[in-house]
């Protein structure tokens, strides 16, 4: 599919942040957001938290197993990435759990595991691609494991290229 | 038990995500429960691992896991579970169970075909497969209608350009300067020269976009020149999309040199992949059929007349330009020379009834057409009057197995009444233009007849093949089943 690189060109070190502080959803998305910013990914994180939370407002993205992947396509998004947050104690998902039944949440509509997806208006499809080969390794529980076991972004961060460029 | 087969689809409002996730879930629910699952996902990048009408036509039941409405019209007669993509994602083993139950049902009921009531309202879902006519047209015929829809504005202008040359006499154009010549000279050598290329470049404009349009036009100017017609267009068109668009996708260059990609290395490597291919690869079997047809053609003229005759029609629909109606052309243009005139007769019937028979299905079935078809039937009335059988291209290279199999049977019958008839004919074009000069043709009633058989077999043929087309026709018969 695509090689590692390809994958590195998504996701910045920087953009893996393992102890999110904010214990809400909204805040969780900005912080992540801001950590987009800084990488110079996208250019505006308030507009891009704005344009997640629209998203939100059609439908919950907690998809379940304590996975929530809000996603953005703005443009404000400079170039196509994402963000990955890690909150062992949980953040506070707004609006209906999509799959509250694989039991896996830490608490009733909670999630630990949050991907913060930012897509320019018109993105490639290369990356559009990368973005679905995650959201299809998410729904496979040793990925989630694996991802709640890393010890360091680094860690974290070959997980995720080894993971999506298979 | 054979495994059984579901098909599913999966969409999102962004597509970025949950379309994907609700795809894993189905296959990896349908893995476990022992079934085939195959998903089609339509999420950003466009719709992939698209269903093939074998693949739904193998199915024992259908998914929808959507948020965004997804046409369904091609599922009518599979038992069909709705659900949203979090339905899927949360719980996919249940709707794989839901759907084989239904398949179970179904079965239970006398087949699949029986078992067609869908969980929305009927005509909530004509409704919406009207509503979605024109997405529901799938792959490779999306391009090949992309292709098509470009190149009727040619034909149309063309042909008609080249009938209102004849009305100044069939031999006018022939005279350098006059008015006859000119439009000739608008219809024939440019009109009509363009029609192949801009079938092939917009075939594979759809299919790669811009950098489809240069390797595809200009390989359709090859099939011209090595006398591939129309088919040679549409082979040249596929090649060249799915040249482009491969090089597009794998080739990877540093930042830096990004900008030559459209400009230079994509048209410079597709050109040359495709030109060459259509020169060696196609060319060659295409004059080895033209040769070895005319010879074939030559061992048959002290024959039967009526073989000869349907072998005739037959070759003059096959391919309309290509090289299996140029031989059927050449050798007959060929023996008027030697005064032989009956070949020439037949020749000429057998080309007016492809654009007639079709025009007639239009005026006759109209829900069995597009739009664009209803347009191009009034024009072919006048190609195809005029004996240009190009006038019926456009629905031949939209539909070609519904549509080439109708002209050929229509056709055949014709040149086996004017064959069989005797009847001869002196000029080697010129339509109806030509039937009221006095000693070009000799039994004038014999030869309206067997134009108008092959018309009307034509018009049939294609009304009965495309019945299932129409969407208010299916609903009509699968109301009539439930």
């Amino acid at each position: 599919m695509a090689d590692p690189a390809m994958v590195r060109e998504l996701i910045d070190i920087e953009a893996i942040d393992l102890a999110v502080e904010p214990t809400d959803r909204d805040g969780a998305i900005l912080a992540l957001a801001r950590r987009l910013q800084a990488t110079g990914r996208v250019t505006d994180a308030e507009a891009v938290t704005a344009a997640a939370l629209e998203r939100e407002a059609i439908g919950s993205t907690n998809v379940g197993f304590g996975v929530a992947i809000p996603h953005a396509k703005s443009d404000h998004v400079a170039r196509a990435g994402f963000a990955f947050g890690r909150r062992a104690g949980g953040i506070r998902w707004a609006g209906e759990a999509v799959a509250d039944a694989g039991g896996e949440s830490t608490g009733d509509h909670d999630v630990d595991l949050v991907f913060l997806i930012a897509s320019p208006a018109q993105a490639s499809d290369d990356h559009l691609r990368i973005l679905a080969t995650l959201a299809r390794a998410l729904m496979h529980e040793e990925f989630r494991d694996a991802l709640r076991g890393t010890g360091t972004a680094e860690e974290t961060l070959s997980l995720l290229a080894e993971r999506l460029s298979a | 038990m054979a495994e059984r087969r579901i098909v599913a689809v999966t969409s999102c409002p962004t597509g970025i995500a949950h379309t994907y996730m609700a795809a894993e879930a189905l296959s990896k629910a349908g893995a476990a429960a022992g079934a085939d699952v195959k998903v089609e996902t339509r999420g950003s990048i466009g719709a992939e691992n698209e269903l093939t009408a074998a693949d739904i036509a193998a199915a024992d039941a259908v998914i929808v896991a959507a948020d965004t409405a997804v046409p369904e019209e091609r599922f009518a007669g599979k038992p069909i579970v709705h659900a949203s993509t979090g339905d899927a994602i949360k719980d996919a083993a249940s709707l794989v169970a839901r759907a084989l139950a239904g398949a179970d049902a179904a079965a239970a009921a006398g087949g699949p075909a029986a078992a067609g009531a869908p969980s929305s309202g009927y005509l909530d879902q004509v409704a919406a497969a009207k509503a979605e006519q024109k997405s529901r047209q799938k792959g490779a015929y999306r391009h090949l209608l992309t292709g098509v829809s470009f190149m009727i504005p040619f034909v149309v202008a063309g042909g008609i350009l080249i009938a209102l040359s004849f009305a100044f006499g069939i031999t006018a154009f022939e005279e350098e300067g006059t008015l006859a010549a000119a439009l000739f000279e608008i219809g024939a050598r440019s009109a009509f020269a363009l029609m192949v290329p801009i079938l092939s470049g917009y075939i594979a404009f759809s299919i790669a976009d811009r950098p489809g349009l240069a390797p595809g036009m200009i390989g359709g100017v090859i099939a011209g020149t090595i006398g591939a017609g129309f088919l040679g267009g549409i082979i040249s068109g596929f090649l060249a999309g799915y040249v482009a668009l491969w090089l597009v996708r794998s080739i990877k260059l540093p930042k830096a040199a990004q900008g030559l990609m459209p400009v230079l290395i994509v048209p410079l490597i597709s050109t040359a992949v495709v030109g060459l291919a259509m020169i060696y690869v196609v060319g060659e079997p295409v004059q080895f059929i033209n040769a070895r047809l005319t010879e074939f053609l030559q061992g048959l003229s002290g024959g039967s007349a009526l073989i000869l005759g349907v072998i005739l029609g037959v070759m003059m629909a096959f391919d309309m330009g290509g090289p299996v109606n140029k031989a059927a052309y050449t050798f007959s243009v060929g023996l008027l020379g030697s005064g032989v005139n009956e070949p020439m007769a037949a020749v000429m019937a057998a080309g007016m009834t492809p654009p007639l028979g079709l025009a007639l299905a239009t005026t006759l079935w109209p829900r069995r057409f597009t739009e664009e078809e209803h347009e191009a039937g009034r024009a072919a009335w006048v190609l195809g009057a005029s004996f240009i059988t190009e006038g019926a291209i456009p629905f031949a290279a939209a539909d070609p197995l519904r549509v080439l199999p109708s002209i050929i049977a229509g056709s055949a019958v014709a040149g086996a009444i004017s064959m069989g008839a005797g009847v001869e004919l002196n000029a080697p074009h010129g339509g109806v233009f030509v039937l009221a000069i006095p000693n070009v043709l000799n039994n004038l009633p014999v030869y309206l007849v067997a134009i108008a058989a092959g018309t009307v077999v034509t018009a049939v043929s294609v009304a009965m093949l495309k019945r299932r087309v129409s969407i208010g026709e299916e609903a009509a018969a699968a109301g009539a089943a439930a």
